[in-house]
């Protein structure tokens, strides 16, 4: 749960905010860029200014964002910026926004919580003749990344591969995975869609679609 | 190196200097204008010249040339309105409530936000009983980082829009929009009313500059600009 200041809660509801987007990529150089004209520090972090509104856009659209990817927008031509393209440790490197929220003079900042946090999937660059340059930076986020696959499995043989002597898996059958659906509306297969057809009965249906899955 | 506007016969015909602000509206059904405001305001002229005297028409080619379209910035004003209304021609002859010559600068500003957000600006240093309509601007002028003193490479504008008038001691207390970032602005930055000026950088793809038409003429013009704010 985000806890959002009071000040800064009346100040959204009176629909009074100014609204502002803080991004930090932990590449090396550490990079942190703000939508504002100045210096700004706040969580023992300084932020320097690009003036880009495109940062708030992406915080103020990712309401609910936790579950979705976050595309942020920043300008190809900002020094600050464009330090991300030479920056090492880039790929997956972890980024968190910050949505800063200032009273309507635009003067007092009233809250500043993280308004998401991910890891840098892609980098897409985009210049377009006689247009706009700007880097997309694509962010995984913590929901996004259950669905990626590893290769580990919680089984005696991996566990031994991470201790010899660790055994604590040696009791534990090579489990097959059961889908788990959190909430989720169950993927359809074609029996059920067609009307249960296919010739199989339900419960070798099910012990047939268990596959082994990596977690 | 940051341009200023060509001074012109034919001048401009048409200016729109405005505080562009840019919201992400939630109007609900039941009448409720909700929403937020993404980022901070910033100033965005839009000066549209008609057809204009040869003379004029080589200045302001000059101008868009000399821009290089969006790598030189440049000085720019609300033309119409370049001293306060009540001074239309200039400061001479005022004297500053202290006693001294009254240039058109301060002695030194301050701003005080209420309750209601409203920005007060206090400008010292004034002519007694000095008044200022709504409508004149307040120049904001500092220097960049490194650069030499008295540069004055960086500026803002705040625009009064409640009358105001300087008390016996020469001090007056301006409400002004938009309210002046002061994490941005030092507090050592001259507070002027002679020319205030804020940078700007031109939007080349909302810009043209139209044909020559006849003996030398420009059929029109169209310059949009937003400002550059830099700390």
């Amino acid at each position: 749960m985000k806890t959002i200041a009071t000040d800064a809660l009346a100040a959204l509801d009176a629909g009074e905010a100014i609204v502002v987007g803080a991004v930090e990529v932990g590449s090396d150089p550490v990079i942190r860029v703000w939508g504002g004209h100045h210096e700004i520090t706040f969580d023992s972090r300084t932020f320097e200014p690009v003036g880009d509104r495109a940062l708030v856009q992406v915080a103020g659209g990712a309401l609910g964002g936790a579950a979705q990817s976050i595309t942020l927008t920043l300008s190809g031509i900002d020094a600050e910026t464009l330090a991300l393209l030479d920056a090492s440790e880039v790929a997956g490197a972890p980024v968190t926004l910050w949505r800063l929220i200032f009273d309507k003079s635009g003067t007092t900042l009233l809250d500043h919580s993280v308004w998401g946090r991910g890891r840098l999937d892609t980098l897409p660059r985009e210049e377009e003749v006689g247009g706009t340059a700007t880097i997309k930076a694509d962010l995984e986020t913590p929901a996004k990344g259950l669905g990626r696959r590893g290769a580990r499995l919680r089984s005696d043989a991996d566990q031994r591969l991470i201790d010899p002597d660790d055994g604590f898996f040696k009791h534990v059958s090579y489990a097959s995975e059961i889908e788990l659906y959190w909430g989720g509306r169950k993927p359809q297969r074609a029996g059920s869609v067609l009307g249960g057809g296919g010739g199989g009965s339900r419960g070798r249906g099910r012990s047939n679609d268990r596959d082994v899955r990596a977690f | 190196m940051i341009l200023t506007l060509p001074e012109t016969l034919s001048g401009i015909a048409e200016v729109s200097f405005e505080i562009e602000r840019i919201d992400y509206g939630a109007p609900q059904a039941g009448g409720k204008q909700g929403g937020v405001q993404a980022g901070f305001p910033l100033w965005r002229a839009v000066m549209q010249i008609e057809r204009s005297d040869p003379t004029s028409a080589d200045l302001w080619r000059a101008f868009a040339a000399r821009l290089r379209g969006r790598i030189r910035r440049f000085y720019c004003w609300d033309t119409t309105r370049p001293f306060p209304l009540d001074y239309r021609f200039g400061f001479a002859g005022l004297t500053r409530a202290a006693g001294g010559a009254f240039d058109g600068s301060a002695t030194s500003w301050s701003q005080a936000i209420d309750s209601d957000g409203e920005a007060a600006v206090t400008l010292n240093g004034l002519p007694a009983g000095m008044t200022l309509q709504a409508g004149d601007y307040i120049g904001l002028k500092w220097d960049a980082s490194g650069a030499s003193a008295g540069s004055y490479e960086r500026r803002t504008l705040a625009r009064a829009v409640l009358p105001a008038t300087a008390n016996g001691s020469g001090v007056a207390v301006i409400t002004v929009e938009p309210p002046l970032n002061t994490a941005l602005v030092p507090s050592g930055a001259v507070a002027h009313l002679d020319n205030p000026r804020c940078v700007m950088q031109l939007i080349p793809e909302r810009s043209d500059v139209g044909p020559i038409v006849g003996p030398g003429l420009l059929s029109g013009a169209k310059l949009e600009a937003i400002q550059d704010l830099r700390p």
